[in-house]
């Protein structure tokens, strides 16, 4: 597996971690395809869906001779409705989703990428086509093509209008913390929701983001700019009270820009399982296809 | 009399800093610690928080308090403070201070503790700025009178104690009580305390005194007695003044006349006991040169005993006529008992008359000295005053066996001959000795050969009276009681005549044995008047009487009595003296009892000043550390302060190691080098095992367990021998490795290298694997200069004895080292062989062989086991086996 980038010593230094991250991604998208079915309805594809009697206007192309030879009467083979959706897919990459707050938990950046990954190949594996906002990279299909995805997420580096076009009525999923001014992520939403996509705003967060658990006198550094001068707390259980007002009122304006484009908002720590996430994101998505 | 604890300090001054308490107070309010650092994403939701951040601004209380605490405690630990548990004297500061002292022979125990107790009692007296008079209660070695001292000022009182010394007599407290009462008439006294020694004083005294200092540890003396009952001479008795409730470990120290330790006796003490009775059987040559026992500790003049003529010298009295008391003649008798006896007694040849007058402790007689029939009453009536009488057989008390009443036993009419032309008997070897015989414990040599002897009546008590019997079981020495003294007859010649008993080492050691049974001089009298030679001080030491004693001769009508006039000591003449031991003159010690109600009882201990400086200071220290470790953990420098922590608890690591290393000096452990070739490990640790059992089985020494070495890392001098197997996939040594094993060998180790490699060559060849492989690992060691194995080496002889050194294969040659360095015995440092050793020794758990053994088969493993034996048993004993056991058949092997 290798991966080809501008600078090879990155490259290096991920390639012991990024393939864990396929793998891992891999495992939760296994364990969720197991339960999902096709479309069950009729329309054109390749897996075959029913047999039915021939009725007047049915093309004779449509008839299955070698049913019809069985029985007296001619039949019609029908095949599943496959009608192959694009999915874009983003996850962001700046510097405050390198953050987790204790040991076991991983990193905001892992856990996107992970769900990412394995939403993509639980879209490729139910036929629809993935690309990645904001690269060259054309929308793939067919499962190994979760391969490509997994090669080019490096170079998704951030939430602009370059790259590949996204193609009209599909879907959008943003996988972020969304620590930046709102007012950039409703202007870029609204110019995709202009052209017809319909989106999912998914907020990844550590759990010490919402709960602020620190203690005493803490000096607290910007993560995104580390040049921004540092904030000394004298006492953060006094001010931990208004933080956490402050936090569930940011997620509640997301979750209102979602609302006002008709887009969907879902939030999730990096404790939560990537399998149960997966899962929501999925109903979130079929929902509307 | 109040005990006040006292604080104070030495450097108040240091107090002033305490002002500056607040302002540091201050600062540290201003200055808070560090806070810890967090990298926060969500950064951009705090920035606009509404709270108030400056006035959350603080040092937590607590750790200003900690700092405030660390900043006092330095304070007031630099400033010095003293606490001391002081007294009054009671008396006011009017009128003088009487201190009776007891310094006779019992004071000696624990001199130094009453010469401190006294000091302290002298600074309170200075205090109250009153005079002091010392009354002594043992007579003055200079008049033979008690005689008080002062009154002084104290200073000066203090430099007259540190200059006396206890008395090696007994006090005289009735006379110390009535110049006490003298000098308290004088009214001028307002304060009298008693020093007591712990043994019972005159109530004339005792009512006296305001305090009475004694104290059971300071005060118990020990009393050194000989006792004269036992014969021999080797009993003792010492007697103390309290019975401990445990054991009491003592030394008894043998010196010689310039004041060496030639011997020493230890002793247990039983619990709950005053007097204890042991013997102590010294050697001749030793007992001869001791000039006074003493017990190591306390040492006192009671527990100190001089050896006199009667200690020291058995003089022996060998019973010839005119003719053979200068013989040179090699059948003569005498020639033969002079021989044997002039080495390390005092002793006389002459006619019995002449013998008699003198003071002897045992006389002998040679068959071949005729008697009269006078002179046989004579001696008979010497030998039932106490005499010691050793009788040798030969055909004159053949032919007269009746009517000689000078017989521990009843014999037989002539002789039992085992050699010669009308005898079928050969001459027979000597028995073992019994352990009721007062000769048990001497070597008996087998190559003693009786030809001739006569023989005891077979009556029952023979069986008790035998001292030493032949091989047959007939009597050869016997020996009885007669009136006070004893007869002890010898049933062959002294001479070689009937046996050759007198050229063996059990002849001399034989009638050393039965000499110092004897009892010594034992009419030993003063005769005239005997100067002081040397006598004993208050500790026992001896010394030569100093101008200012009044110690004068001791005479023959005088009964001796321990005084200033006659002190403890040897008197007499450097040729002729006698010791007066302290002990021996003195009653059985009884404790002091009946202090009056009105007076206070004090012990000896110190009332001591306790610097309390180190106490204050390591608070301090303790709690800087605590505000260290805080403040990371403010700072969340968490990992680093778990860091130092885990540092500290670990620091006593290397105890939990030295654990380990007692555990292998407890027991003897076998050791082979790791090769790092699983297999070749596991044949030597299996081997080695085997070895291990072989050893413990059939040797006394225990093999404790087999341990793997790495030279790099492993200790190796708790190990005797180490088995070393060349592999090809050892290593090289590392220079530390190379180190380890070469100081190993230079400090008396012993390495056993084995190449391995038989099968493949004969050892001679330079060429083989094993060999290679062995230049390889030992470039960086110096191996001393190495020889084939020559057939005389330790290694076949130092248990089992071998011609051929076996493993799992045969023939291979053994090296050893050429020149060994006599700083190890002259014991091979290195071994290097071939035959594979441990393949050969190698058992499973299941005590089952590993490998087959080619081509000898089980005898060849039995030889390699016998080889590993021998190996051990040199690294174990060295050389010193060489020459000690087999020497027969060394002996014989050499032809002899």
């Amino acid at each position: 597996m290798t991966r080809r980038r501008d600078n090879l010593s990155q490259a290096g230094l991920l390639a012991g971690h990024l393939p864990g991250l396929l793998l891992e991604a891999e495992k939760v998208a296994h364990s969720f395809m197991k339960g999902i079915h096709g479309r069950r309805r009729v329309g054109t594809g390749e897996a075959f869906w029913q047999f039915r009697p021939y009725q007047p206007g049915d093309s004779s192309r449509d008839i299955d001779w070698r049913q019809t030879a069985k029985r007296e009467d001619a039949f019609v083979r029908q095949t599943e409705w496959e009608a192959a959706q694009t999915a874009w897919l983003y996850r962001d990459a700046s510097e405050s989703m390198n953050f987790s707050s204790a040991q076991d938990l991983p990193s905001k950046k892992d856990y996107a990428e992970i769900l990412l990954l394995a939403l993509g190949m639980v879209l490729l594996n139910g036929g629809e086509q993935v690309g990645l906002l904001g690269t060259d990279l054309a929308p793939q299909s067919g499962y190994a093509s979760s391969q490509r995805i997994f090669e080019m997420l490096p170079a998704q580096i951030g939430l602009t209008d370059s790259g590949r076009p996204v193609t009209a009525r599909s879907q959008a999923v943003l996988i972020s913390d969304f620590y930046f001014p709102l007012p950039e992520l409703a202007s870029f939403c609204e110019r995709l929701a202009a052209r017809n996509v319909k989106g999912l705003l998914v907020q990844i967060f550590d759990p010490a983001e919402q709960t602020l658990p620190y203690t005493g006198r803490v000096r607290f550094q910007d993560a995104e700019n580390t040049a921004a001068e540092p904030l000394v707390i004298p006492h953060v259980e006094a001010v931990r009270g208004e933080y956490e007002r402050k936090f569930s009122a940011h997620q509640e304006s997301l979750a209102a820009l979602a609302q006002n484009l008709g887009w969907k908002f879902e939030k999730f720590t990096t404790a939560t399982k990537p399998e149960a996430a997966l899962t929501q994101l999925y109903n979130d998505l079929s929902v509307r296809i | 009399m109040m005990m006040l604890p006292d604080l104070t300090f030495l450097s108040p001054l240091v107090l002033g800093a305490l002002a500056a308490v607040p302002v540091l107070w201050w600062m540290l309010r201003v200055m808070p610690p560090r806070p810890k650092t967090v990298r926060f994403p969500a950064f951009f939701l705090l920035k606009d928080l509404s709270t108030n951040l400056k006035a959350a601004a603080y040092t937590p209380w607590w750790l200003l308090l900690l700092r405030a605490l660390i900043v006092i405690l330095f304070i007031i630990g630099f400033a010095e403070p003293v606490l001391h548990q002081s007294q009054n004297l009671p008396g006011g500061t009017k009128g003088e201070v009487l201190l009776v002292i007891d310094n006779g022979w019992a004071s000696a125990s624990g001199w130094k503790a009453r010469q401190d107790k006294l000091k302290e009692y002298l600074q309170l007296v200075r205090r109250s700025g009153r005079p002091v008079i010392f009354l002594p209660t043992a007579p003055s070695g200079e008049d033979g009178h008690v005689r008080s001292i002062g009154p002084m000022a104290a200073e000066e009182a203090e430099a007259w104690v540190d200059r006396q010394k206890p008395q090696p007599w007994p006090v005289a407290d009735k006379e110390a009580a009535d110049v006490a009462q003298k000098i308290l008439s004088g009214g001028r006294v307002s304060y009298a305390v008693f020093f007591s020694d712990g043994l019972a004083a005159a109530p004339e005294l005792l009512n006296q005194v305001q305090t009475v200092v004694t104290d059971d540890t300071v005060n118990n003396p020990y009393i050194l007695r000989q006792d004269s009952q036992k014969p021999g001479q080797s009993g003792f008795s010492l007697e103390r003044l309290h019975a401990a409730l445990q054991g009491q470990p003592l030394q008894i120290l043998a010196y010689a006349d310039d004041g060496s330790v030639v011997d020493e006796l230890k002793l247990d003490f039983p619990a709950g006991k005053t007097e204890y009775a042991f013997s102590w059987e010294m050697l001749p040559e030793l007992r001869n040169k001791t000039a006074r026992l003493a017990l190591r500790e306390p040492v006192m003049a009671s527990a100190s005993l001089m050896t006199d003529a009667q200690w020291r010298q058995h003089p022996v009295g060998v019973v010839a006529n005119a003719g053979q008391k200068e013989g040179r003649d090699f059948l003569n008798e005498v020639y033969y008992l002079r021989r044997a006896l002039e080495a390390n007694n005092q002793m006389s040849v002459d006619q019995l008359d002449a013998l008699l007058k003198m003071p002897l402790s045992a006389l002998i007689l040679p068959d071949s000295t005729p008697l009269t029939a006078a002179e046989k009453v004579e001696l008979l009536d010497w030998v039932q005053q106490g005499g010691f009488l050793i009788r040798f057989a030969g055909p004159n008390l053949a032919a007269n066996t009746g009517g000689d009443a000078l017989l521990p036993v009843p014999l037989r009419y002539g002789q039992r001959a085992m050699e010669g032309a009308l005898t079928w008997e050969k001459p027979v070897a000597l028995g073992d000795i019994s352990e009721q015989s007062p000769l048990y414990g001497l070597t008996v040599p087998h190559d003693v050969m009786v030809s001739r002897q006569v023989l005891a009546d077979p009556v029952p008590e023979v069986f008790e009276k035998t001292w030493l019997q032949l091989e047959d079981g007939t009597p050869l020495v016997t020996g009885g009681k007669m009136g006070k003294g004893t007869v002890v007859l010898v049933h062959t010649s002294a001479g070689p005549e009937w046996s050759n008993f007198c050229y063996s080492g059990l002849y001399v050691e034989a009638l050393q044995r039965m000499i110092s049974l004897s009892n010594g001089i034992s009419d030993y009298r003063v005769q005239t008047a005997l100067p002081p030679l040397l006598l004993l001080d208050g500790f026992g030491i001896p010394g030569t009487p100093d101008s200012r004693t009044m110690a004068a001769a001791v005479t023959a009508d005088q009964e001796f009595e321990p005084l200033p006039q006659t002190p403890p000591g040897l008197y007499g003449d450097s040729r002729e003296f006698k010791a007066f031991n302290l002990g021996a003159y003195l009653p059985r010690m009884t404790a002091l009892k009946g202090i009056p109600e009105s007076a206070a009882v004090e012990t000896y201990s110190k009332a001591e000043e306790v610097n309390l400086k180190p106490a204050f200071i390591k608070g301090a220290l303790l709690l800087l550390l605590l505000e260290t470790l805080v403040t990371f953990w403010l700072r969340g420098v968490v990992a680093f302060a778990a860091v130092l922590l885990a540092t500290m608890i670990f620091s006593s690591a290397p105890a939990v190691a030295a654990e380990d290393e007692k555990d292998l000096v407890s027991g003897i452990y076998l050791a082979y080098i790791e090769t790092g070739d699983q297999d070749i490990d596991s044949v030597s640790y299996h081997g080695l095992t085997g070895l291990g059992q072989v050893i413990t089985a059939r040797t006394t020494a225990r093999i404790k367990g087999v341990v793997a070495l790495n030279p790099d890392s492993d200790p190796l001098a708790y190990y005797p021998v180490i088995y070393w197997p060349m592999s090809e996939r050892q290593l090289g040594l590392s220079v530390t490795a190379a180190r380890n094993i070469q100081n190993y060998l230079s400090q008396g180790g012993m390495i056993l290298i084995d190449t391995r490699d038989r099968q493949f060559g004969d050892g001679e060849g330079s060429s083989t694997l094993g060999a290679r492989k062995l230049r390889e690992l030992t470039q960086n060691i110096q191996i001393p200069e190495l020889m084939s194995i020559p057939k005389d080496h330790i290694l076949t002889r130092s248990f089992y004895l071998l011609d051929d050194f076996p493993g799992r294969y045969v023939g291979g040659k053994l090296w050893v080292e050429k020149e060994p360095s006599p700083r190890h015995d002259s014991v091979t440092s290195v071994i290097i062989g071939s035959n594979d050793w441990a393949a050969a020794w190698s058992k499973d758990e299941g005590d089952r062989n590993l490998f087959m053994v080619e081509p000898g088969g089980e005898t060849q493993r039995e030889m390699a086991y016998r080889f590993g034996i021998n190996l051990v048993m040199v690294a174990l004993t060295g050389n010193y086996k060489a020459d000690q056991v087999h020497i027969p058949y060394i002996l014989e092997r050499i032809g002899q």
